[in-house]
């Protein structure tokens, strides 16, 4: 399965002049251990990325599943631009930053990112951009890893949901037991009322929003949401969550 | 028969007493009186003789045994006016005989009290059931009372020229009913044992009455004894009518739970308390007493729960009388409880009114009767219930406001709109079935987005105009009342009267312009921006050459007119709504009504009988799908008859009436409902007045923008909600015209 024109977009974009190559100009690129090159042609689908098939294999070779949340920390942190794609320069650099040469010692780093996150640490940051590394941005930028297309705005309601049933998980490992149950349950109710009920799409701000509405409303209180107002800024579709669960009769007394 | 025997000795007594003084003061009052005193020194003085110590002696005898006497209730030894007659003498021999003989007469009451009455007393009380102790203690009230009667009028002479005279005395009857008082009520909120049962039975037997609704006598007797004895203490104190006042209460607070379960209730309350009060009246408790009673019911039984109360009752009440007396009363509640019963009264009719007009319009939504005029009607029903309460300007509000709240909710208020729209269109297609348009103006009123009503009713006035189908004059008038409701400088107003000087424009200023000479030409000359949009469709033709050359020769001179006239470009564009009527030469010539692509197709049938519809596509240049549907017209008619694949004119053609009006061409399919582009405009209403305030602020808190926007638009959209703008947002948001710069700002992008 060749693909000509991407085959001849690369070889171009490789061969294109200095001045449009050199867009970074943060710090001088660090010359790259040859063991990590090595890794990197292994997967490699082109010069510049890895592909679905390389990540497979990569993902084989750390043995995390690509269902596992690893595998999603592992994009988080590798930069990926959407799913089953690695590019070249983020997974040189920051391996390199991490000084990491072997699957063994990336797996092992890749596990203390992990926890890291849900421990809010911020021991690790975003190599190219000097952030610390968090769950919130992890979750935004699940949404931009699942675009198939450069300008999409909105993602359907499933690959939402399945996300979310990757991603909230995590957010609730710090949640004690009875609200957590109770969290879980708001959760289940929600994911009915946007499959069944508002079946709409998800825009970035929709989605974002919604991390903090599971944090300051749900997890808050999630038998009352007394911290809920309408008048607050949710996007209208936790409105309509709301309105859902008063309607439904599964929640009393919100206003 | 000691009874009867002192009543009918008591009857003869009055003449015989008042005989000697009648006597007295007729004859020589001053003399008689002057002898008496010149008399008494002169007994005093000298020694009294035996004789008359003797006499002495035996009227104090006999007055003492007389008490005796009557309180045994024995038979009198002599007729009243001898013992009135001793005991007169008596009392004048001397001075100190008057206080003895009181001093007796006390001792022996007080004795024959405690000895007689109150182990009488205390048997009666201590009895079970209430109503027949009630009447035996009555009896031997009565019993008492008419031994200290008989005994008062023995001792006439006494009471009026001693005790009465005394202050500190007490008067025969005013020491027996002392001593009765003193023993059964005394302290009767306190210790007294007795008081305590005989409040309670009392109050038990006026709960029987209030419950069985019939007034017992033995309790009305009670309650004026009760009420007798009260008045004999100096002062009355007030407590004791207070705790019969809280009694009362107390029983009305547990017959109001029950009467809360049943309809009717504040009839039943205004029944109730009006015997309550009509019963103290005729016992003669006084108006203190009475006006209290009644205030403390009032707040009772009606305004302790108000808003519940009223909420329930409305629907009963609404038509009846006590609505009335219900106001009048919640008109003084702020006086006598500092309670504003009055808005509450407003609100809940506001209430009840409004699901009221809600649930007219919804039966009309199911049952499919016309809901304006229905709607109308119930708002004049109930327009004239509450004018009954006299007048109030909160209440007039309140009706005009409820009828506005249920027009305008979200729900309803696109379906008011296209039924207002549906009923002016059929009032001025059948005119003669409504008297007149003060319904439609009701409703109007209560619309809060006329512009929106407005929009169209527009479309249709301006299709009833061009086709004729009403009477220009009383379009004008409704015109005119709509107009007056939304002020002459809106721009909704500007553009109906624009319509209307088109109208009268072209029929006085331009036929004269037109000049068709084997055709009538009546041209109608509109201003595009002031018409309804939907009228005009571009379409392209041929016409036949006369047709044209009309037109054309009308544009030129109407261009001449002028010099504003010059820059006018005049758009024939809207073919469908030229009407035309074409003579057809059949077996007879038959009249044909028609727009003006209908006849285009019909004329072109003069050249040739039978057209393919590539050839009359071709010819007439006009669309596919409406060139079928006005063949479709045609056909329908039996004016052309369709065979495959080509249309003949049927010359055959016959009408009984020999005019034949085809059908208008439907409008194009894609003309939305009223809700659809409603919803449309709303939404793009929103969407403008989000980025106008966001524009002027650039960065902007999302509740203040919310809040903005709802002022901004309640106005003329009193439906717009938080959720319908927030959806709004949502769309800008994710179309980037708008920024989430943290939770609860928003930037906007220019």
């Amino acid at each position: 399965n060749y693909n000509l024109n991407a085959a001849l977009d690369n070889f171009y974009n490789r061969n294109a002049s200095p001045a449009t190559t050199t867009t970074t100009n943060r710090k001088p690129p660090v010359k790259s251990d040859k063991r990590l090159v090595s890794l990197f042609k292994k997967y490699r689908e082109d010069d510049e990325h890895i592909g679905i098939d390389g990540t497979l294999a990569y993902l084989e070779d750390l043995s995390i599943t690509p269902e596992d949340p690893l595998a999603l920390t592992l994009a988080y942190f590798l930069k990926s631009p959407r799913v089953g794609v690695f590019n070249k320069d983020a997974f040189l650099t920051i391996w390199q930053h991490y000084e990491c040469y072997t699957i063994t010692q990336m797996k092992n780093v890749i596990l203390h990112v992990h926890d890291d996150i849900l421990d809010s640490g911020n021991q690790y940051i975003d190599v190219m951009e000097d952030k610390p590394l968090t769950l919130k941005g992890m979750y935004e930028f699940t949404f931009e890893f699942l675009k198939e297309v450069e300008n999409q705005r909105v993602l359907d309601v499933q690959t939402c949901i399945d996300y979310w049933k990757l991603l909230l998980p995590l957010v609730l490992k710090k949640v004690g037991a009875p609200v957590k149950q109770q969290v879980e349950e708001r959760l289940d109710q929600w994911y009915e009322f946007v499959l069944e009920d508002h079946k709409k799409p998800f825009s970035f701000d929709g989605w974002c929003q919604f991390y903090l509405f599971v944090q300051d409303i749900i997890i808050k209180d999630p038998v009352a949401f007394k911290d809920y107002d309408e008048m607050q800024s949710w996007p209208n579709v936790m409105d309509e969550y709301i309105e859902y669960l008063r309607e439904n009769g599964l929640v009393e007394g919100v206003n | 028969m000691s009874h009867l025997d002192s009543s009918s000795t008591r009857e003869s007594t009055p003449s015989h007493s008042t005989t000697p003084s009648h006597l007295r003061s007729s004859t020589s009052l001053d003399i008689d009186q002057s002898t008496h005193k010149r008399k008494k020194p002169n007994h005093t003085s000298s020694t009294v003789s035996e004789s008359v110590i003797l006499q002495l002696n035996e009227a104090k005898n006999s007055s003492y045994a007389v008490v005796d006497i009557v309180l045994s209730g024995g038979e009198l030894a002599h007729s009243y006016s001898l013992y009135y007659r001793q005991i007169e003498n008596l009392c004048r021999f001397k001075h100190i005989e008057q206080s003895q003989l009181t001093q007796v007469l006390y001792d022996k009451l007080s004795t024959y009290f405690n000895t007689q009455i109150k182990p009488e007393i205390d048997r009666i009380l201590s009895g079970e059931n209430d109503e027949q102790t009630m009447s035996e203690f009555l009896m031997l009230f009565n019993q008492y009372n008419e031994k200290l009667r008989i005994l008062a009028r023995l001792f006439l002479y006494l009471d009026k020229n001693y005790l009465l005279q005394h202050s500190t005395k007490k008067t025969i009857i005013e020491y027996g009913l002392f001593l009765f008082v003193e023993y059964v009520l005394n302290n009767e909120t306190g210790s007294n044992q007795l008081s305590r049962i005989l409040l309670h039975k009392h109050d038990k037997l006026l709960r029987t009455q209030r419950v069985s609704n019939t007034i017992n006598p033995v309790t009305q007797q009670l309650t004026k004894l009760l009420i007798k004895l009260h008045s004999t203490r100096t002062p009355p104190t007030f407590e004791f009518n207070l705790t019969l006042i809280s009694k009362i209460i107390d029983h009305y607070n547990e017959l109001k739970e029950t009467w809360r379960c049943q309809p009717n209730y504040i009839i039943t309350v205004f029944h109730h308390m009006n015997q309550e009060i009509g019963y103290f009246k005729t016992c003669g408790k006084d108006k203190e007493f009475i006006q209290m009673l009644l205030m403390k019911l009032r707040w009772n039984l009606i305004f302790y729960d108000f808003n519940n109360v009223i909420r329930h009752e409305l629907p009963e009440l609404i038509n009846k009388p006590e609505l009335k007396l219900l106001y009048s009363y919640c008109k003084i509640t702020e006086a006598d409880y500092n309670y504003d019963s009055m808005s509450i009264f407003v609100y809940e009719v506001g209430c009840f009114l409004m699901d009221e007009f809600e649930k007219v319009i919804q039966n009309s939504r199911t049952d499919g009767k016309s809901v304006i005029p229905t709607l109308v009607e119930s708002y004049s029903f109930y327009t004239e219930s509450l004018t009954k309460l006299g007048e109030s300007d909160s209440l007039e509000f309140e009706l005009r406001n409820s009828l506005s709240r249920a027009v305008n909710t979200a729900g309803n208020n696109t379906y008011i709109i296209s039924q207002l729209c549906k009923n002016i269109d059929s009032y001025f297609k059948k005119p003669e079935n409504f008297p007149n348009f003060e319904y439609i103006m009701i409703i109007f009123k209560a619309i809060s987005n006329k512009h929106e009503f407005l929009m169209f009713y527009k479309k249709d006035l301006s299709k009833r105009l061009l086709l004729n189908k009403s009477n220009v004059k009383d379009e004008e008038k409704l015109a005119l009342e709509f107009l007056a409701e939304i002020g002459e400088s809106d721009e909704d107003s500007i553009s109906l009267k624009v319509m209307f000087n088109d109208l009268q424009l072209s029929a006085s200023e331009y036929p004269q312009l037109a000049s068709a000479s084997d055709f009538e030409f009546v041209p109608l000359v509109l201003e595009k921006k002031h018409w309804p949009s939907p009228l005009y469709e571009e379409l392209t033709i041929t016409l036949p050459n006369n047709f044209q050359e009309i037109l054309d020769t009308f544009t030129t001179k109407y261009c001449e007119l002028g010099e504003k006239f010059k820059s006018r470009k005049l758009d024939w564009n809207n073919y469908k709504l030229h009407q035309i009527i074409i003579i057809g030469h059949f077996h007879e010539d038959i009249e044909i009504q028609c727009n003006l692509l209908q006849a285009v197709v019909i004329i072109l049938f003069n050249e040739k009988h039978n057209y393919t519809l590539t050839e009359l596509n071709q010819r007439t240049l006009m669309d596919e799908r409406l060139l079928r549907q006005v063949l479709d017209t045609l056909v329908s008619k039996k004016l052309v008859i369709q065979t495959e694949g080509s249309f003949k004119l049927n010359s055959h053609f016959t009408s009984k009436s020999r005019k034949i009006k085809l059908a208008m061409l439907k409008d194009k399919p894609t003309d939305m409902t009223v809700t659809m582009s409603m919803e449309r405009n709303r939404q793009e209403e929103y969407k403008a007045t989000i980025v106008k305030v966001m524009k002027q602020h650039e960065k902007y808190s999302m509740t203040n923008l919310l809040q903005d926007c709802l002022d901004l638009l309640h106005k003329r959209n009193p439906t717009a909600s938080v959720h319908d703008l927030k959806a709004c947002i949502d769309v800008l948001i994710t179309n980037e015209y708008l920024k989430r710069q943290d939770q609860d700002t928003l930037i906007y992008i220019a």
